[in-house]
């Protein structure tokens, strides 16, 4: 959170111009960043983060105190870390000429997009651990998550492995090994005076 | 390896079109290293693609007599990846030419 250094992708963009970029709504229209895959999943990522912070700031107006900035730099800090394309996964083909892969970057943004179908819950850091770009391999996925006050945590960790099961069996061929789901705080808790 | 010349530009040209048509793919990105390339390219898009993507083309090179043939793509979510990245080298595969070592490199760099 307090590292100075700016955080760049592969192709070299960094955080910060990805930010500008979408502030000004994706305009003028840059060629660079709309041709290249991991600064689209940095974008998705972080207006995703920016409709979040809306809707808690909305949530406040009805007397939940918003989120410290502490919060939301803590998931922006997870997703930047893991926005590069990463290790290449590879999918099985018979024909001995053909090689396919997917970008490591490309799944942890597909498992991020999954925190859109559950209401009150928002991934932070997300890690496949193993040798993921071996076939085969066994892999276990190490997600943490922001869950809003109030929710059922268990019920919440719940869904959350499933549909993330479901997206990968989906669209890779990880041998997926377990799915930790750590929710690591919560936001939205409206403190008591005595608290304060 | 990018593609050279008319006869490997138009081979592009027709492998690019061929993988947009596969269902479940939802665009093509540049190769790697050709984003300033990609600043007076067409868009190519799938034909029902929500987003564009600028001058995404398969890439046509040759490496010490093997054709070496990639794609990168973006799939879409509600899809199957890996069913339809095997379709992608499927048609790839079966539009090279007869004869000639030929390799297919599909990366899958979006999923959306």
């Amino acid at each position: 959170m307090n590292d100075p250094a700016p955080i760049a992708l592969d192709c070299g963009k960094t955080i910060e111009e990805l930010s500008d970029y979408l502030n000004a709504d994706r305009t003028p229209y840059d060629p660079s960043i709309e041709s290249c895959p991991e600064c689209l999943n940095e974008l998705r990522a972080l207006a995703r983060v920016s409709r979040l912070s809306r809707d808690l700031i909305a949530q406040e107006a009805a007397d939940l105190p918003a989120p410290p900035d502490s919060w939301m730099q803590a998931i922006l800090s997870d997703i930047h870390r893991e926005m590069r394309a990463g290790r290449d996964l590879p999918i099985h083909h018979p024909d001995p000429r053909v090689r396919i892969s997917v970008t490591e970057g490309a799944v942890r943004a597909l498992i991020r997009d999954v925190d859109d179908d559950i209401e009150g819950l928002i991934v932070g850091r997300c890690e496949l651990i193993g040798a993921a770009d071996r076939l085969g391999a066994p892999v276990r996925v190490h997600l943490t998550a922001s869950a809003l006050w109030g929710r059922s945590v268990p019920e919440l960790s719940a869904t959350l492995r499933d549909l993330v099961s479901a997206a990968l069996s989906r669209h890779t061929e990880l041998e997926i090994a377990g799915i930790d789901v750590t929710i690591a705080d919560l936001h939205g808790y409206a403190p008591t005076e005595e608290e304060r | 390896m990018t593609a050279a010349g008319s006869g490997e530009a138009r081979r592009s040209d027709d492998l690019t079109a061929r993988v947009l048509s596969v269902d479940g793919v939802d665009g093509m990105f540049p190769p790697r290293g050709t984003v300033a390339g990609a600043r007076a390219a067409p868009l190519v898009t799938a034909p029902d693609a929500g987003e564009p993507e600028p001058s995404g083309r398969v890439d046509v090179g040759d490496d010490d007599g093997t054709i070496v043939v990639t794609a990168r793509i973006a799939t879409r979510r509600e899809g199957d990846t890996p069913r339809t990245a095997r379709r992608v080298a499927d048609a790839l595969l079966q539009n090279l030419p007869t004869g000639q070592d030929a390799a297919v490199r599909i990366h899958i760099v979006q999923i959306r």
